[in-house]
C-alpha cells in the first residue's frame, strides 16, 4: 500500500471492549469524553475518558432482545441520555442514574435507566438519532420497512413520555438517517434530515420503481407553513445502496456538507439555492448538489462515515478493515491523510480455535507478534 | 408476490402443525378448520385429499397438532382440543378416514408424536400435565405418565436412544422419561424462565433443544446429567423449533407472537440468526424440513402453507452494519471492526431474482447470495463473532486548539492591537492562515484608528468582544503537513504582486514588514495587498454578481457599529449611513447621530461572495481615497468558514468590536448566528465555558446575546420566612431583619452564603457543611435532602 502507516503519528489502543458478538456502531458524547459501543450481543456498554488517554467501563447492560444496532448520545443539556435501536423492533431512550441512596463503595455507581421503549415499528428499526438542540428533544428513528418516525419529548424533564410527530412512510428500506446539524432555526434553515436506503438495485426492477429518481439518498426538510416533512430532494448521484451518511457540523458554511457511504466514500457539497427553480418534473429544486469526493480506496463496501466536530476531516471504515481519514485540501480537493489498518483482520487462525476468548484475541492483537500458539 | 422458487397454496383456515410423510412426498396440515394432505410437486403443491368430511364434523376434526408415522405410510395421528387423540387411516376405503379416537385426556392434547421405530406406538401430551402411550394394533393406552406438572406442551421420542422421551411443559422443566417406566422421570430439570412450548432432539448428537416464551433457545447435552450447551437470543416468545438436517449447528425456530420470519440459528453464533424467511404476513405455526437442508415446510396463521427454499434466505448478517466509527470532539477516532471479516464479496449481493417488489417487506435482500457465497457465509458466520475496537488518538492538535485559545488576549484594546496579538498567537500555533488574516486585519485598523478620529466607546451592553482561539486550520491531524506547505505558499507568494481585486480571494497575505509599512503610511492600498489563494481559484464568482449590486455601504470611521448593529432597524429606516446589515433589532440605543453619511446609504446589502467583490471593486475607487476593505475581509471570513475554521470568521468579528458594522454588511445575519453559534458550540465541546460565554456576551445579536441570559436566575429562601426572594432580601421581612439569614444558626450570612438548590435553603457555609454532614434533610424543616453544590 502506498499510504503512510499513521500509527507513527497517531496514538493507537485496543480496548478489551469484550462484546460478545460483533459491534455495530460506536458514538462519542458531545465532550468526546464518554463512548458507548452497541452489539449483536444485545448489549450496550459504556466508557468514560479516564483523563490519561484510556477508557474505563463503567456501565454494561443488556439493552434489547436483537442485535443492538445504533447507539446516540443526546446533547448533554437534556441529561446523560442514549438512544439505541434493535433488531427486535424498538427503540430505547436510556438515562444514567447515579444511585444517590447507596453508600459507601457503591456510591459511584452509576446505572443507566430505560426511560422509554418506542415500539411503533413493526420492523428491524435501523437507525435512530437525536435531533438538533434547538428544536428541543427531538428523535427520529427509521425501520427496515422504509417508515421514518420522528418523536417529540414534549417535556425534557420527562423522557418517559414520547409523543410520535410525524410518520413518512417511504418506499424503499432506509438504512441510516442523519440530521442536519444547523444551530439556530433561522428561516433559510428549516430542520432537515438525509436518509439513505440500502435497498438493493434489481436489475430487472429499477426500471419500474421510481421514474424521478433511482437515487439513494433523500432529503426531507420541515416546511413550517404546512407543518410537516416532506421530501424535497434525491440525489440522484448515489445510486448504490447506501450503509451509512452523516452531515458535517454546519459551522456557518454556506452550504451543506453530506458524506455518504455506498460503494465508495463520497462527498456531496448541497448548496441551497436562493430562490427554488424548478427542474423538468416541475417540482422545485432547493439545492445544487455536487460530489466533491468519491473514492474507492476501501476494497469495496464502505460501512461508515464520521465527521469531526468542524466537518474538517472525515472517518471512514470499510470491507478492508481500515480506517482512512479524508481531508479537505485546497482547491476543494480531498486526500487522504491517513490509514489505520486493523491488523487483526486476515489473522484467523487464533479467532477460529478459540471463538469465544475475546479477551485473549484482542490481547493478542495489540501485539501480532507476540501471539499465543496454541 | 412470492421468490421463484418458494411455492405457497392457501387454505381455508389457518394451519396449527404440520407433518411429513416418511418420505417427504406429502404433507398433511391440520388446524381448527382445516386438514388436508397435500402431495409437494416440483413447484406446486396438490391437494390429495381433504380430511375433514363427513356429516358430523365434531370437534375431533378441529386439531392442534399433526404427526404422521415414520414407518407407516398412511397413518395419522391428530391432537384435538377436546382431548381426543385421532388416529387416521388414509388407506381406508370410504370418504371417512378416521380410524380410532382414544378420548383418555381430560383436557386439550398439545402434542402427539410416533415413537420412531416402533409403527404402533404413539405418544401424546396433554394440558392435563399426562403423557399417554398408546398401543395401536390394541388400541388402548398402554402407559401413562404423570408429570406432576401443569401442562406438557410437546413430547418427542429420542432418535439416540429407543425408549427415551423428553417432555417439556409450561412451568418450564423438561423431562426425560424411560418410555418403558411410568412410575418417575429420568432426568428433571428446569430449562426456561417461562413456559416451554417445544423442543426438538438433534438428530446427530445427544442435544435436546428447547424453546420457551422467555425468547430464548436453549440447546441442552443430553449425554449424561443434562448440561446446557447454547443459549440463543430471540426477539420474540419461541413457539417451535426444527434442528436443519445435515448442519450440526444450526436450528429453526419461528415465534409464537410478533415475528412472523423462520429464522435458521447457528447455535456459535447466538445472537444473529444466520438465515431469516420473511414470507409469512402473520405469525408461523409450524416448521418442517424436508429431509433435506435446504428445502422446508411452514404453515402460519395467514393461511398459507410454504415451501421455503434455502437460497431464498435472507442473510440478516449481511445488512447488518459490521463497522462502527466515530470521531469525537477531542480528535480521537473510536473504530470497531470485525476480528474475522466475512469474505470479501459477500456483502456484494448480486442483482436478486425476485422480480416484484415483496410487499410485507421484511428484509432488504432476499436470496441475494449464490450457493457458493452462502457455503461460505455458513462457513464464515459462526466465527466472525466479536469485534475489535481500537482508539485512534490525535491529541496533539487538539491541544494546539485550547492552547491557542487561552493565549488569546482579546480585551479593552482597539481592534489593531488584539489584531496583531492574535497573529502572534495564531503564529506560534502554526495557523499561517488565521495569522495572515489577523495582519491584514491589524493594517486595516490600525490604519483606520491613525486617520479617524476614535471610535466611540461600546455600548455599555456590548463589552468589548473577546476573539478567540482561532486555531482556523482545517484539520484535525497533519498539522506538520500543513505547516509546510503554507510556509511555502508564503515564500512564493510574497514575491507574486497580484494586486487583482477583481478575484476572487479569500486570504489575503500581508508580509508582515509591509503591514507595518503600511500602517506608518496611514492606509493600506489596495494594489499593495496579495491575495493568495491557491485554494480559492476555483472561486471564481459570476459576473452580474459585479454589475448588479448597488454601492458598498459606505466607510464610516467615526460612526459606531455597535449601535448600528443594535438598532439596525430604526437605523436603516432613517437613512443612517449605517451597516443596516448587522440589525438584530434589540438595541436600546439609537443610532449613533455620527457624522452625515457621505455617501447614500446602501440600501439593502446583500452578502455573498459576488457582492463582496462587486463592492470591493465599488469600494476601491470610492471617495476619501481610502479603500474598503470590508469586502475583501468578509470573503476572507467566507472562506475560513467554508473550510471548517469557524473560529477565525467569529473572532474577526468579535475582535473588530465597533468597527464590524462595515463588515456586517457583507454577511447576512443567518451567517452570523451561525458563526458565532458554532463557535461557541465548538468551544462547549472542548469545554471552554468561559470563551464561550465570553463570546455569548460579545455577541451582538439578540438570539446569540440572550443565551447567556438563560436559566441564570438562582432561587433562593428567605431565611427566616421561608419564602422564595426575589434578588436581595425579602420583600416581606426587609427592615426587620438585615440580609439573608443562615437556616442553621438564624443569623445574618455575610460573604459567602450556601444553599442547596433543590429547595433553596442555605446559610453559612461552614453551617451548611456540618449540618449535612450530620444530617440529610434541609436545616430550615422543609423536608428535602438537601445537597450542597
Amino acid at each position: 500500500m502506498g499510504e503512510v502507516s499513521a500509527n507513527n503519528f497517531f496514538e493507537s489502543q485496543t480496548i478489551i471492549a469484550d462484546h460478545k458478538d460483533l459491534i455495530h456502531d460506536v458514538a462519542f458524547d458531545f465532550y468526546g469524553e464518554r463512548m458507548a459501543t452497541c452489539s449483536s450481543d444485545q448489549y450496550v456498554k459504556v466508557w468514560d475518558a479516564d483523563g490519561q488517554g484510556g477508557w474505563r467501563l463503567t456501565a454494561s447492560w443488556k439493552a434489547h432482545h436483537g442485535s443492538v444496532w445504533k447507539v446516540t448520545w443526546a446533547h448533554p443539556e437534556f441529561g446523560q441520555v442514549l438512544a439505541t435501536c434493535s433488531f427486535d423492533r424498538t427503540a430505547a431512550i436510556w438515562e444514567e442514574v447515579g444511585d444517590i441512596t447507596a453508600s459507601g463503595s457503591e456510591k459511584g455507581l452509576r446505572t443507566w435507566v430505560k426511560r422509554s421503549n418506542l415500539v411503533d415499528s413493526r420492523t428491524s428499526v435501523t437507525d435512530v438519532k437525536f435531533g438538533p438542540k434547538h428544536l428541543g428533544l427531538l428523535l427520529v428513528t427509521c425501520s427496515a420497512d422504509g417508515i421514518i418516525r420522528i418523536y417529540e419529548a414534549p417535556d425534557v424533564m420527562n423522557l418517559a413520555q414520547w409523543t410520535l410527530q410525524h410518520e413518512m412512510p417511504t418506499k424503499v428500506s432506509i438504512s441510516c438517517l442523519s440530521w442536519n446539524p444547523s444551530l439556530s432555526r433561522v428561516n433559510s434553515n428549516p430542520p432537515m434530515l438525509a436518509v439513505g436506503s440500502d435497498e438493493p438495485n434489481l436489475a430487472n426492477a429499477n426500471s419500474q420503481t421510481d421514474k424521478n429518481c433511482n437515487g439513494k439518498v433523500f432529503i426531507y426538510e420541515h416546511s413550517e407553513s404546512c407543518r410537516r416533512w416532506a421530501k424535497t430532494e434525491c440525489l440522484a448521484s448515489v445510486v448504490e445502496p447506501v450503509n451509512d451518511l452523516a452531515f458535517a457540523p454546519n459551522l456557518g458554511r454556506s452550504f451543506h456538507l453530506l458524506a455518504v457511504a455506498t460503494k465508495d466514500v463520497r462527498i456531496i457539497k448541497m448548496e441551497p439555492l436562493p430562490e427554488p427553480t424548478s427542474n423538468s418534473n416541475g417540482c422545485g429544486v432547493r439545492f445544487r448538489s455536487e460530489v466533491l469526493a468519491a473514492f474507492d480506496d476501501h476494497s469495496s463496501c464502505v460501512w461508515r462515515v464520521s465527521w469531526n466536530v468542524t466537518g474538517t476531516l472525515l472517518a471512514s471504515s470499510g470491507d478492508d478493515c481500515c480506517v482512512r481519514l479524508w481531508k479537505m485540501q485546497y482547491l476543494n480537493q480531498w486526500r487522504c491523510c491517513a490509514v489505520f489498518k486493523n491488523e487483526s483482520s486476515g489473522n484467523e487462525s487464533p479467532a477460529r480455535t478459540r471463538p469465544r476468548t475475546t479477551y485473549t484475541r484482542l490481547a493478542a492483537i495489540t501485539n501480532p507478534t507476540h501471539m499465543p500458539h496454541h | 408476490m412470492i421468490p421463484s422458487n418458494t411455492i405457497c397454496v392457501s387454505q381455508e383456515g389457518p394451519a396449527n402443525a404440520l407433518a411429513l410423510n416418511k418420505d417427504c412426498t406429502q404433507v398433511v396440515i391440520a388446524g381448527r378448520n382445516v386438514f388436508k394432505v397435500f402431495s409437494i410437486g416440483e413447484d406446486e403443491f396438490s391437494e390429495v385429499c381433504n380430511l375433514r368430511v363427513g356429516k358430523n364434523l365434531n370437534l375431533n376434526f378441529s386439531s392442534i397438532d399433526v404427526a404422521w408415522s415414520t414407518l407407516e405410510e398412511n397413518t395419522l395421528a391428530t391432537a384435538a382440543t377436546n382431548g381426543a387423540v385421532v388416529v387416521w387411516n388414509l388407506g381406508r376405503s370410504g370418504r371417512s378416514k378416521q380410524e380410532h379416537v382414544f378420548s383418555d385426556h381430560k383436557r386439550t392434547v398439545n402434542k402427539v408424536s410416533f415413537h420412531l421405530t416402533e409403527p404402533s406406538l404413539l405418544i401424546s401430551g396433554s394440558q392435563d400435565g399426562m403423557m399417554k402411550c398408546f398401543d395401536l394394533r390394541m388400541k388402548e393406552v398402554a402407559r401413562t405418565f404423570i408429570s406432576n406438572t401443569e401442562s406438557i406442551r410437546d413430547v418427542q421420542f429420542s432418535p439416540h436412544a429407543a425408549h427415551v422421551l423428553a417432555a417439556v411443559s409450561e412451568n418450564g422443566t423438561v423431562q426425560l422419561w424411560d418410555a418403558r417406566r411410568h412410575e418417575r422421570p429420568l432426568h428433571q430439570f428446569t430449562a426456561h424462565s417461562g413456559p416451554v412450548f417445544a423442543c426438538d432432539w438433534h438428530p446427530d448428537v445427544p442435544w435436546l433443544a428447547t424453546a420457551s416464551r422467555d425468547k430464548t433457545i436453549k440447546v441442552w447435552d443430553i449425554h449424561a446429567k443434562p448440561n446446557l450447551e447454547h443459549t440463543i437470543h430471540t426477539i420474540a416468545s419461541v413457539g417451535h423449533v426444527k434442528w436443519r438436517p445435515q448442519k450440526k449447528y444450526q436450528v429453526a425456530s419461528c415465534a409464537l407472537v410478533l415475528d412472523c420470519a423462520v429464522h435458521v440459528w447457528d447455535v456459535r453464533r447466538p445472537h444473529v440468526p444466520l438465515a431469516t424467511f420473511a414470507e409469512h404476513r402473520d405469525v408461523t405455526t409450524a416448521i418442517a424440513w424436508v429431509a433435506s437442508p435446504d428445502v422446508f415446510l411452514s404453515t402460519s396463521r395467514d393461511c398459507s402453507l410454504y415451501r421455503h427454499r434455502f437460497s431464498e434466505a435472507a442473510h440478516p448478517v449481511l445488512w447488518a452494519n459490521p463497522q462502527g466509527v466515530a470521531v469525537s470532539a477531542r480528535g480521537q477516532v473510536a473504530h470497531a471492526a470485525p476480528d474475522r471479516p466475512l469474505p470479501a464479496g459477500l456483502a456484494a449481493p448480486q442483482a436478486p431474482p425476485p422480480p416484484h417488489a415483496p410487499f410485507p417487506r421484511k428484509q432488504p435482500t432476499a436470496g441475494s447470495l449464490g450457493a457458493g457465497a452462502q457455503a461460505a457465509l455458513e462457513v464464515a458466520f459462526a466465527g466472525g463473532a466479536a469485534s475489535t475496537l481500537r482508539r485512534h488518538d490525535v491529541r496533539p492538535l487538539n491541544d494546539a486548539v485550547i492552547g491557542a485559545a487561552r493565549r488569546y488576549r482579546f480585551h479593552g484594546d482597539p481592534p489593531h492591537v488584539l489584531a496583531k496579538h492574535n497573529a502572534r498567537v495564531a503564529r506560534h500555533y502554526g495557523r499561517f492562515m488565521t495569522a495572515h488574516v489577523w495582519e491584514v486585519v491589524g493594517a486595516v485598523y490600525s490604519a483606520r484608528s491613525s486617520s479617524g478620529p476614535p471610535p466611540a466607546p461600546p455600548p455599555p451592553r456590548d463589552p468589548p468582544p473577546r476573539p478567540d482561539p482561532a486555531p482556523p486550520t482545517p484539520s484535525h491531524d497533519g498539522v506538520e503537513e500543513e505547516r509546510e506547505e503554507e510556509t511555502e505558499e508564503w515564500e512564493s507568494r510574497s514575491h507574486k504582486h497580484s494586486g487583482v481585486l477583481g478575484l476572487p480571494t479569500h486570504t489575503i497575505y500581508v508580509p508582515p514588514h509591509r503591514a507595518r509599512s503600511q500602517s506608518e503610511d496611514g492606509w493600506v492600498s489596495a494594489a499593495s495587498l496579495h491575495f493568495v489563494d491557491i485554494e480559492a481559484a476555483e472561486w471564481t464568482l459570476p459576473e452580474e454578481a459585479f454589475a448588479l449590486r448597488p454601492p458598498p455601504p459606505p466607510d464610516e470611521p467615526d460612526h459606531d457599529p455597535h449601535e448600528a448593529a443594535n438598532s439596525s432597524g430604526q437605523s436603516a429606516a432613517a437613512g443612517a449611513p449605517d451597516s443596516p446589515a448587522g440589525s438584530t433589532g434589540s438595541g436600546s440605543h439609537p443610532p449613533a447621530p455620527a457624522s452625515p453619511a457621505p455617501h447614500p446609504p446602501a440600501p439593502a446589502p446583500l452578502c455573498d461572495e459576488g457582492d463582496a467583490y462587486g463592492d470591493a471593486t465599488g469600494g476601491a475607487a470610492e471617495g476619501r481615497g481610502r479603500v474598503d476593505l470590508a469586502p475583501l475581509l468578509a470573503s476572507a471570513l467566507h472562506l475560513h468558514a467554508a473550510l471548517g475554521d469557524v473560529q477565525t470568521a467569529a473572532t474577526v468579528l468579535l475582535a473588530l468590536q465597533e468597527h464590524r458594522g462595515e463588515l456586517l454588511a457583507y454577511v447576512d445575519e443567518p451567517t452570523q448566528e451561525q458563526w458565532l453559534l458554532g463557535y461557541m458550540e465548538l468551544l462547549q465541546r472542548h469545554k471552554a465555558w468561559g470563551v464561550a460565554g465570553q463570546v455569548g456576551r460579545g455577541a451582538w445579536l439578540g438570539g446569540v446575546w440572550a443565551l447567556s441570559q438563560q436559566s441564570t436566575s438562582v432561587a433562593v429562601c428567605c431565611g427566616r420566612c421561608g419564602r422564595r426572594t426575589r434578588g436581595a432580601g425579602c420583600d416581606r421581612c426587609a427592615g426587620r431583619v438585615p440580609g439573608e439569614l443562615c437556616a442553621v444558626c438564624r443569623q445574618p450570612v455575610r460573604g459567602l452564603y450556601a444553599w442547596c438548590q433543590g429547595c433553596s435553603h442555605g446559610g453559612h457555609l461552614h453551617h451548611m457543611r456540618r449540618w449535612l454532614r450530620e444530617h440529610d434533610l434541609c436545616p430550615a424543616g422543609c423536608a428535602h435532602r438537601c445537597q450542597l453544590g
